[in-house]
């Protein structure tokens, strides 16, 4: 599972876009299944104390997580659509490697 | 009191001398009842020690006759008499008319002898009584009582020196005047008040126990509100006695001396002014319940804390309001240092906290082209020496004042126009300073280094280091932070501040610094400008919250709500007092803070700041979740919560009102202690669950703003990343102590400690703290805390460290700041 996670604020276009983008993308790809998109509203105080634990304060910040663990951040911007693709190519990769161990 | 019908002295009346004589005497001994005695004391009237004083002084010079003592000492009385009338005569009067009517009747030589003694007399006057004269006195009196209280004239002892006759009507005109009382209750209560008066058979009486007297029956009759329109505000005898005998230890920057107890008296009555005048009852009743804190009520007549720019004092020189002469912009170094530290003096007296100044080895930079490196060192020296003996200034205090430096000339300096000697331009930009500035840095950190003339790390100024990115690009950046933390090993003086990413920022005040805003870099094209002041500080009491939640959530964020209204509250009290004082422009009390040099008034009330207090986070946490911030991620996270939701509510509340509310990590020296005191007090056992130290001695405090548990055993490099976590909410600025105590880590260690603490954390802000043990008896410095002197063995020696955000001598601190020393965890880094 991979998780992308936008900090941002509910009046912010960049942030809008950044959701909007990811979720596109993942769509477009075929990954929709398997990617779990989130917002967080830096103007709540659960949003905002959620940002401080994971040391955002800028926004929008893009977090892209497999199983809990960072893999890539992108801060004040709306991340490209092949740098986050990579990330997707190299988990699908790593799952074939696994298909095939298991067999 | 009714006169006498006297006929003039020196009219003919028809009769014999010896009846004139006759009648002197029934006349001079009914005239006076009381006399007035150098010391203030009214006492009764005895012609006889007039007659004694002049015989006396016959006697001296061979006279023998007191008959004629006795006349002389009538016709005094009565000259006395027709000079003054009925009023209390003074002693010094009654002495005055002896002399001349001595004179008058020409007895030369008696009146010599008589100015002789009185002169002599003159000479012990002042003196204390002695045992035995105390004791003769004391006989005196009993041989000698006073006559019949009832038949004397009752006397008021004013607030002014004076004692003057018992007037019902002051009475009613000051409850009809000041308090707004209508005039037949006033009539009414100031008769029951005078019958109280008379039953008592008191004789002398002050104005402030008829005051009381007058506000215990406003409140008999309803009138609360008048009462506290009538108050009268000072302090206890008793309570005066302690303030000018021992020393406060209430801030640790307070010396012991006659200035400071003179401001501590001062303190006391502003304190109860401002509850009383400034902020509203429910403000002031939750101050005083200790829902909140209202930081120095005692310099209520002022702003709290100010950040000051250089290029004001280079652009205007020393131009202030009031002042007996005025300087034209320092054409020299040493000059402009001297101009800087008067500057800070007078503004020690406008502000209650802290004078911070921005930039300064850049601003000084274009004066210090060509300096020798003894010369810069020299400067250097005289800078800090100058601000750490200035204990002349606001009540013998040190000038409590930051110096703001950098490495690099910061992005929002580089292109700046550089102000130079004679406030003129220089036709350069401060880049092209840069060396000159770097240079003079260099060397107050060699001042710093070796300490003070014992080699005692000094107290003020404040070196603040701010770090922003282009620090690591900057040539000679990696010497020079080994430099700064050789010195923070050595001597702990050292801040290092973080100005990451883009945010430029100005520390003002024991840990505050604030974000230049849009509007701040608009400025910084022309710094004099960059004058920034915190209107004033209100604390809210967490721990309180959390332990009257019980474990409700939503009660907890109530209360939340509850005590941050109340602070915003106060904030726009202390507004309104403090722009009514300025309104009064040149001829009111803060003429300085207004005066306009560029247009703008010195103080710029549209910038100022609004701080709210964060104590005892790790308190709330642990009353509402029964864990302590590092003892669960649960609970960190839950801290994380309460100050999102206040860094929210303060960005709610500044859109409001149009004014900045900003979070801020309290300096709370006394509000540490003073609030878990309070809680103990209310709460009882479940305050005693939460505070830090020692209930049963009642040495506790709260854990300051949003640290960690002091006495936790945490690696220090964990527990800067985690408290930096709290740092970006908190925008007027926050910091993280190392307490490295008697420990000397290496000046490398120390510089990673740093570079990792800017690379891989958000802590704005860190300072490593050593202890030393400073000796009175052999001048000698030692390392860590020690009952003797590890060098003489004397005990004489004073420890010092850091109690907040500044170093100071531990004998100083208040109980709840020792328990906190006591539990500080000391890292060896
Ligand atoms: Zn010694």
């Amino acid at each position: 599972m991979i998780t992308v996670t936008v900090f941002g604020k509910k009046d912010c276009d960049a942030c809008k876009a950044a959701i909007e983008k990811v979720s596109y993308f993942t769509k477009k790809w075929g990954w929709e299944a398997r990617t779990r998109v989130q917002f967080i509203d830096m103007d709540t105080p659960d949003g905002l104390a959620e940002g401080a634990y994971r040391d955002v304060f800028d926004i929008p910040t893009v977090i892209l997580e497999k199983n809990n663990e960072e893999l890539a951040r992108w801060v004040k911007q709306v991340p490209a659509s092949r740098d986050f693709r990579i990330y997707f190519e190299r988990y699908e990769s790593n799952e074939k490697h696994r298909d095939k161990g298991l067999h | 009191m009714k006169s006498p019908d006297v006929p003039r002295p020196k009219e003919k009346i028809g009769l014999d001398v010896h009846d004139v004589g006759k009648l002197h005497r029934e006349l001079s001994s009914k005239l006076f009842k009381m006399v007035r005695k150098r010391d203030g004391r009214v006492v009764s009237f005895d012609r006889r020690n007039i007659v004694e004083a002049i015989f006396k002084a016959a006697q001296s010079v061979g006279g023998s006759q007191r008959s004629i003592a006795e006349e002389i000492a009538d016709e005094v009385i009565l000259q006395l008499y027709a000079r003054q009338g009925p009023g209390i005569p003074h002693v010094e009067q009654i002495q005055d008319v002896i002399e001349k009517v001595l004179i008058e009747r020409g007895h030369a030589k008696t009146a010599k002898a008589f100015i002789l003694y009185r002169h002599e007399r003159a000479k012990f006057r002042g003196a204390p009584k002695t045992k035995p004269e105390v004791d003769a006195e004391i006989k005196e009196r009993r041989r000698r009582p006073d006559i019949d209280p009832t038949e004397l004239a009752l006397f008021v002892r004013t607030s002014g020196d004076e004692i003057t006759y018992w007037d019902k009507q002051k009475m009613v005109q000051a409850m009809v005047r000041e308090a707004g009382v209508p005039e037949t209750i006033a009539e009414t209560i100031s008769d029951e008040v005078e019958e109280i008066i008379l039953k008592s058979k008191v004789k002398v009486i002050t104005v402030s126990l008829i005051r009381e007297l007058v506000n215990a029956k406003l409140i008999e009759f309803g009138y609360e509100e008048a009462r506290k329109r009538h108050a009268r505000l000072g302090v206890p005898l008793y309570d005066a006695e302690r303030i000018i005998t021992w020393r406060n230890r209430e801030n640790a920057n307070i010396p012991h001396n006659p200035e400071a107890t003179s401001m501590t008296l001062a303190e006391a009555i502003n304190k109860q002014f401002g509850l009383m005048r400034v902020f509203s009852q429910d403000v002031a009743d939750a101050h005083a319940r200790g829902d909140i804190h209202l930081h120095d009520l005692g310099f209520i007549n002022r702003p709290y804390c100010s950040g000051q720019s250089l290029e004001y004092v280079k652009k205007f020189g020393l131009h202030l309001p009031n002042a007996l002469s005025i300087a034209k912009p320092a054409k020299y170094p040493e000059t402009l240092l001297a101009h800087m530290v008067k500057f800070s003096a007078a503004l020690q007296g406008h502000f209650a906290g802290a004078i911070g100044w921005d930039a300064v080895n850049i601003f000084f930079s274009p004066f210090l082209v060509g300096l020798s490196d003894r010369d810069m060192k020299q400067l250097a020296q005289m800078l800090v020496f100058e601000y750490s003996q200035q204990s002349v200034a606001r009540g013998g205090q040190a000038i409590f004042s930051d110096l703001n430096l950098y490495w690099e000339i910061p992005k929002h300096f580089e292109r700046v126009e550089a102000i130079g000697p004679g406030g003129v331009s220089t036709g350069k930009t401060y880049s092209d300073f840069e060396k000159e500035a770097q240079r003079f840095a260099w060397a107050l950190f060699d001042i710093y280094k070796e300490g003070d003339g014992t080699g005692r790390p000094f107290f003020f100024p404040k070196p603040l280091v701010h770090i922003t990115e282009k620090f690591f690009s900057t040539p000679g950046h990696e010497d020079f932070l080994l430099h700064i933390c050789d010195v923070a090993a050595e001597k702990g003086n050292t801040y290092f501040v973080f100005d990451r990413g883009e945010t430029a920022k100005i520390s003002e005040c024991c840990r505050l610094s604030f974000k230049l805003e849009e509007a701040d870099l608009e400025d910084a094209k022309r710094p004099w400008r960059m004058r920034y002041c915190a209107l004033q500080n209100v604390t809210l009491n967490l721990p309180r919250a959390g332990i009257l939640a019980s474990g409700n959530t939503n009660e907890l964020f109530r209360l939340l709500d509850n005590f941050f209204e109340l602070a915003v509250k106060a904030h726009l009290q202390k507004k309104n007092f403090i722009v009514s004082l300025l309104n009064l422009g040149d001829s009111g009390p803060l003429a300085l803070l207004t005066m306009k040099k560029d247009g703008e008034p010195y103080l710029r009330i549209n910038r100022a700041t609004y701080l709210i207090g964060l104590l005892g986070l790790n308190e709330l946490v642990q009353a509402h979740l029964g864990k302590e911030l590092h003892e669960s991620e649960e609970a960190f996270r839950f801290g994380l919560k309460v100050v999102a939701y206040l860094n929210l509510k303060a960005k709610e509340a500044s859109k409001r009102y149009g004014l900045r509310f900003v979070l801020e990590q309290t300096p709370a020296e006394s509000a540490a202690y003073r609030l878990s005191r309070l809680d103990l007090e209310r709460y009882g056992k479940r305050a005693e669950a939460i505070v830090k130290g020692d209930p049963s001695k009642k040495k506790t405090y709260y854990t300051n703003s949003t640290f960690l548990n002091v006495s936790k055993a945490l690696d220090p490099i964990e527990r800067v990343r985690l408290e930096g976590k709290y740092h970006d909410l908190i925008e007027a600025g926050a910091i993280s102590h190392i307490w490295i105590a008697d420990s000397r880590p290496a000046k490398e260690s120390i510089a990673n400690f740093v570079v990792k603490t800017f690379k891989q954390t958000r802590n704005a802000q860190i300072a490593f703290s050593p202890e030393f043990t400073s000796c009175n008896t052999c001048d000698r410095v030692s390392r860590g805390l020690s009952d003797t002197c590890p060098y003489c063995g004397s005990m004489n020696v004073d420890g010092i460290t850091r109690v907040t955000g500044y170093f100071s001598k531990i004998s100083g601190w208040n109980d709840g700041k020792r328990a906190e020393l006591a539990d500080r965890f000391r890292s060896k880094l």
